[in-house]
C-alpha cells in the first residue's frame, strides 16, 4: 500500500516497563478513512499501544508514523532521538484522544471543555471557537446539556462531550481508548451512535473496545493483541473465522461469558 | 453600670485591633508564601520537596508556642533587635506559610492525573496543562482547607499574648488584674474572638457548598 | 549562623530529673484532654445527629461556640472566671478541662464523619437481626465510626499534646514551663529550646506513629 495512503503506521514497536515487556514487535497499519479495532485480553497492551501513538507514553524500540511523520522520535535507523517538546505537543493537538475514564476538565461546563483547547493551542478566536463547540455539542446530541458542569452530566453524556471535545482540534485520527467500559449498559448505545456517525463520514479511528457486535459492524480492520504482541490481523471477518487458536479461545471466552 | 463595662471594654477593643492587625498581615505573608512554596512543592524536584517537608514536619511536630519562643531568642541572637510585635508576625508568618504551603501542595497533587493526560492529549503544552486545567481546579479544592487555616491563625495569634505582645487576651489579663472581674472579662473576649471566627467559618462553608452546586466535588474521573 | 556561643550541656545534664517531671505533667494533661475530650466529643456527635431537634441545635452551638475561639481563652475563663462564682479551681484542673471542653468539639465533628461514613445499610442490618438502637450502636456503629475517625483523631490529639505546652499561661509546671523558668535560671538558651524542641518532636511522632499502627492493625480485622 502507497504510504501516502496511510494514516498510520506502526513498525515494529516495543516498550517496557522496567522488566516487564509490554509491547514486542507490534506492527500495524490504518489507511486513511478507515476504522481499526483492537481487541485482546486484559494486560495485552492495547491501550499502551494508543498511549504510544500519541506519545503520552514513550516507547523503546520501532517506530510510529502519522501521515508519514514520525512520533516522539527522529531517525531511527541511526540513533533515535527524541523530538522537540513542540513538535511533539503539536502532534498531539492533531491526534484526538478519548479515554475511559472521561477525564473531562472538571472545573468548565462541557461546552468550554470542548473550545478550550481551539481557543488554547490554535488560537482560535473565542466566539469563533464557541460557535464551533455548540455545533459539536448538537452533532454529538448534547445540544440542551452545553452549560453544565461535567459532574452533573451522566457517563454516556460525560463521554459524548470528551468525545466532541476531541473532535473540536479537527484531527487526523482518533484514538478511541475503551470509551464504553465505564459505561451503564443503557448508555453505551447513544456513544456507539456517534462513533458510528463518525465512521460513516470518514474519520480515521483506532478502536480498543470489548463491544463485539459494535466492531463487527464499523471495523475495516481487526487487529488481535495478547501479552504485548500482535497475534492475528485482517479484515472483519477473522473475528468469524479466527484462524490462530489464541482468537479462537478469546472469542470463544467471550461467548461463554455472554 | 454602664459605665464600668465600657471600662472593661475599651482596653479589650485597643487589644482586639491589634490582635486584627496581626492575623492581618500573618495571613497575607502567610498566603503569599504558602502559595508560592505549595506551588514550587509540587512541581519542584526531590531535594525541594525533601526540604519543604523537613520544615513542615518541624512546624507541625513543635507547639507553636514553642516556635515564637525560638524565633524571640534567636533574633536577638543574630543581631536583628525588633519589637515584640514584628517578631510575633516573623514567627507567625513563618508557621503559616510552612502550613498554608501543605495545603496548596495537597490540592494540586490531588487533581486527578488524568486531567493532565487529557490536556496533553488535545495539544496543550507541560505549561498550559498547568496554567489552565491543573492550577484551576487546585486553588478552587483549597479554598475552603484554607479559610479553615485562616480561621485557626487568628486564633493562634492568642498565644503572642505569652511573650508580651499586647493583644487582646493580654489586655484581658492586664482588666482582670486591675477588676478581678474574670468572668466579665473572659466572656467578652470569648465573643469577640467568636465575632470575627464565626463569619470566616461560615465563609469557609459557603465556598464549599458552592463548589458542590458546582458539582466540583462529584467529579473525580 | 550561632556565632560566638559556646554549647555547654552540663546544666541540661543537671536539670534532667526537673525536666522528667516537667514531661510527666504534660503528658498527665494530654492523656487527660484526650480521654475526657473524646468522651465529652463523642457525646455532643450523638446528640448533633440525633432526630430531636433541641438536642442536635444544643450539639451545634456547643461546637461552633467551641471551635470559633483559641483553647487559651477556656482556660482562662475557667481560671480567672469561676473564682467569681466560689469555684476556685486548680491550675492543672483548669487546663485539662479547659482542653477537653475544647477539643471536644473538633472531636464532635469528627467522630459525626465517621459515623455518616458507616454504610446506613449496616444499621439496617442490625435491626432486621433484632438489635435495639442501643445495641446497634454500641456493636456495629460505634466501632466502624470509631476506625473511620481514626486518621482524623490522630491529628487532633496531637495538637492537644503540643497545646499542652499553653497551659504554662496558668503556671502549670509542665514541659515548656519547666523549660522557660531553667532558661532564665542558666542563660543556657539554646541548649535547652533544642531538647525542648527534640522532645516534642519525639512526642509527637510517636503518638502519630502509633495511631498510624493501630490503625493498620484495626484494618486487617475485617
Amino acid at each position: 500500500m502507497a504510504d501516502a495512503e496511510l494514516m498510520v503506521r506502526v513498525d515494529g514497536v516495543g516498550k517496557s516497563f522496567g522488566t516487564h515487556k509490554v509491547l514486542d514487535g507490534v506492527s500495524l497499519e490504518v489507511p486513511k478513512g478507515s476504522v481499526c479495532i483492537i481487541i485482546g485480553p486484559s494486560g495485552s497492551g492495547k491501550s499502551t499501544l494508543l498511549r504510544c501513538i500519541n506519545f503520552l507514553e514513550p516507547y523503546q524500540a520501532g517506530s510510529i508514523a502519522i501521515e508519514d511523520e514520525l512520533v516522539g522520535y527522529s531517525q531511527i535507523d541511526r540513533k533515535r532521538k527524541l523530538r522537540p517538546r513542540r513538535e511533539i505537543t503539536r502532534m498531539r493537538g492533531e491526534t484526538g484522544m478519548v479515554f475511559q475514564q472521561f477525564n473531562l476538565f472538571a472545573h468548565m461546563t462541557a461546552l468550554e471543555n470542548v473550545a478550550i483547547a481551539p481557543i488554547k493551542v490554535k488560537g482560535v478566536e473565542r466566539k469563533q471557537a464557541r460557535d464551533d463547540a455548540e455545533r459539536l455539542l448538537v452533532k454529538v446530541g448534547l445540544a440542551e446539556r452545553m452549560s453544565a458542569y461535567p459532574g452533573f452530566l451522566s457517563g454516556g453524556e460525560q463521554q459524548r462531550v470528551a468525545i466532541a471535545r476531541a473532535l473540536a482540534m479537527a484531527p487526523k485520527v482518533l484514538l478511541l481508548d475503551e470509551i464504553t467500559s465505564a459505561l451503564d449498559p443503557e448508555r453505551v448505545g447513544e456513544v456507539l451512535e456517534v462513533i458510528r456517525t463518525l465512521a460513516d463520514e470518514g474519520m480515521t479511528m483506532l478502536v480498543v473496545t470489548h463491544e463485539m457486535g459494535f466492531a463487527h459492524d464499523i471495523a475495516d480492520q481487526v487487529v488481535f493483541m495478547d501479552e504485548g504482541q500482535v497475534i492475528e490481523r485482517g479484515a472483519v471477518d477473522i473475528l468469524d473465522d479466527p484462524k490462530t487458536s489464541r482468537l479462537k479461545g478469546f472469542l470463544g471466552k467471550l461467548e461463554i461469558d455472554e | 453600670m454602664t459605665d464600668s463595662y465600657w471600662s472593661l471594654l475599651l482596653p479589650l477593643l485597643r487589644g482586639l485591633i491589634v490582635t486584627i492587625e496581626l492575623a492581618g498581615i500573618i495571613l497575607l505573608v502567610g498566603t503569599v508564601c504558602g502559595v508560592v512554596g505549595g506551588v514550587l512543592s509540587a512541581l519542584g524536584g526531590i531535594t525541594l520537596r525533601i526540604l519543604f517537608g523537613s520544615i513542615i514536619f518541624v512546624v507541625r511536630g513543635i507547639p507553636l508556642l514553642v516556635q515564637v519562643f525560638i524565633v524571640f531568642y534567636l533574633l536577638p541572637f543574630m543581631g536583628l533587635t525588633l519589637s515584640a510585635f514584628v517578631t510575633a508576625i516573623i514567627a507567625l508568618s513563618v508557621f503559616a506559610s510552612a502550613t498554608i504551603m501543605e495545603i496548596v501542595r495537597g490540592g494540586i497533587e490531588a487533581v486527578p492525573h488524568g486531567q493532565t493526560e487529557a490536556a496533553m492529549a488535545v495539544g496543550f503544552s507541560r505549561g498550559q496543562s498547568m496554567y489552565v486545567v491543573v492550577l484551576p481546579q487546585a486553588m478552587m479544592s483549597i479554598l475552603p482547607p484554607l479559610i479553615t487555616q485562616f480561621v485557626f491563625l487568628v486564633k493562634a495569634t492568642s498565644i503572642i499574648s505569652l511573650l508580651g505582645v499586647p493583644e487582646i487576651m493580654l489586655s484581658g489579663r492586664e482588666v482582670i488584674e486591675r477588676t478581678l472581674l474574670g468572668f466579665e472579662v473572659m466572656t467578652m473576649i470569648w465573643l469577640l474572638y467568636t465575632a470575627i471566627c464565626y463569619p470566616l467559618t461560615m465563609l469557609g462553608r459557603h465556598l464549599e457548598a458552592v463548589l458542590s452546586a458546582r458539582g466540583f466535588q462529584a467529579v473525580k474521573n | 549562623m550561632i556565632e560566638g556561643y559556646i554549647f555547654n550541656w552540663g546544666a541540661v545534664r543537671q536539670a534532667l530529673p526537673l525536666l522528667g517531671e516537667g514531661l510527666w505533667v504534660s503528658v498527665q494533661v494530654a492523656v487527660l484532654g484526650i480521654a475526657f475530650g473524646l468522651l465529652i466529643g463523642v457525646l455532643v456527635a450523638i446528640s448533633r445527629t440525633s432526630s430531636n431537634r433541641l438536642l442536635s441545635r444544643c450539639g451545634l452551638i456547643y461546637v461552633e461556640v467551641m471551635r470559633n475561639s483559641p483553647s487559651l481563652v477556656k482556660m482562662y475563663f475557667i481560671y480567672f472566671g469561676l473564682p467569681s462564682f466560689g469555684l476556685f479551681p486548680s491550675a492543672f484542673l483548669s487546663a485539662v478541662v479547659a482542653l477537653s471542653l475544647h477539643n471536644a468539639a473538633y472531636m464532635a465533628e469528627i467522630f459525626r464523619g465517621g459515623l455518616q461514613a458507616v454504610s446506613h445499610t449496616q444499621q439496617e442490618a442490625a435491626i432486621s437481626l433484632g438489635m435495639s438502637s442501643w445495641q446497634t450502636f454500641w456493636y456495629v456503629l460505634f466501632p466502624q465510626a470509631f476506625r473511620n475517625a481514626l486518621p482524623a483523631f490522630s491529628n487532633n490529639w496531637v495538637e492537644i499534646v503540643k497545646d499542652t505546652s499553653l497551659t504554662s499561661a496558668l503556671a502549670v509546671k509542665e514541659l515548656f514551663y519547666v523549660v522557660s523558668n531553667l532558661i532564665s535560671e542558666t542563660m543556657r538558651t539554646f541548649e535547652f529550646l533544642g531538647v525542648l524542641a527534640l522532645i516534642y518532636l519525639l512526642l509527637t511522632s510517636m503518638l502519630a506513629g502509633g495511631m498510624r499502627f493501630v490503625e493498620s492493625r484495626i484494618k486487617y480485622r475485617r
